[in-house]
């Protein structure tokens, strides 16, 4: 039997398997782009840290809001 | 709206809309490949043209609400006129290329999308409207996440 006619022992998966198996590869490279870029940029502040800055901030603003108040008072 | 973005990515709107734009153009060039296959430009053993094409939508139709969601977050955020104009110092023509290239990519986007699903004369412009739309996100990706990363500081 010649090397063209001889039987392939190799089996093609069927299209519901390369169907899932192309989305896997397209969920692995999501994961890779995500773990890459935030290994480039570092983690931001978690939660926690952020809504302590949020605060921080309203805080200023309402203490430059009373004492924009306070100096229209002694303006006035 | 911008309070939402801001709040929604707990403070690093640029940060999570360069991972985002990323993932979007990390997606975009499987896309290449997967087309590729679909057309039978490459022919791997273990991956046939239908199945190809088939992930080439499905991963399409994710990569479409990434693409939005980042130009949504981009758009609400830093504002198209504001965004050129608050450039640093050198950097007008770079913001000017990403706004014009952003605005372009979600108009091919748009047709592409339109052309797959009603407008079924349009097929055989497809891989036309396919490479312009990846080559308007290489640009978009590079004058905005691109630089973030490996720009100057």
């Amino acid at each position: 039997m010649s090397e063209r006619n001889a039987p392939t022992s190799r089996k093609v998966p069927s299209v519901r398997t390369q169907v899932i198996g192309s989305l896997v590869v397209a969920a692995l490279i999501v994961a890779i782009a995500i773990a890459a870029v935030t290994a480039k940029i570092g983690p931001g502040p978690d939660a926690r840290e952020y809504r302590e800055r949020q605060e921080r901030l309203e805080e200023q603003q309402e203490e430059r809001l009373e004492l924009e108040e306070e100096r229209r008072g002694n303006g006035g | 709206m911008d309070d939402w973005v801001d709040e929604l990515s707990r403070g690093n709107v640029a940060q999570v809309k360069t991972v985002l734009a990323t993932v979007v153009m990390a997606l975009a060039v499987y896309q290449l490949v997967l087309m590729a296959v679909g057309y039978g430009k490459i022919r791997p053993s273990f991956l046939k043209p239908k199945a190809a094409s088939f992930s080439h939508r499905a991963v399409g139709d994710a990569l479409a609400a990434i693409a939005i969601l980042v130009a949504f977050m981009c758009i609400s955020y830093f504002e198209v006129g504001d965004g050129i104009e608050h450039a640093a110092d050198g950097e007008t023509a770079r913001a000017t290329i990403h706004v014009i290239a952003g605005f372009a990519t979600l108009g091919v986007l748009a047709v592409k999308v339109i052309a797959v699903r009603w407008w079924k004369r349009a097929d055989r412009f497809l891989p036309t409207i396919g490479l312009t739309l990846f080559t308007l996100l290489g640009i978009t990706w590079v004058t905005s996440a691109g630089d973030y990363l490996w720009g100057p500081a």
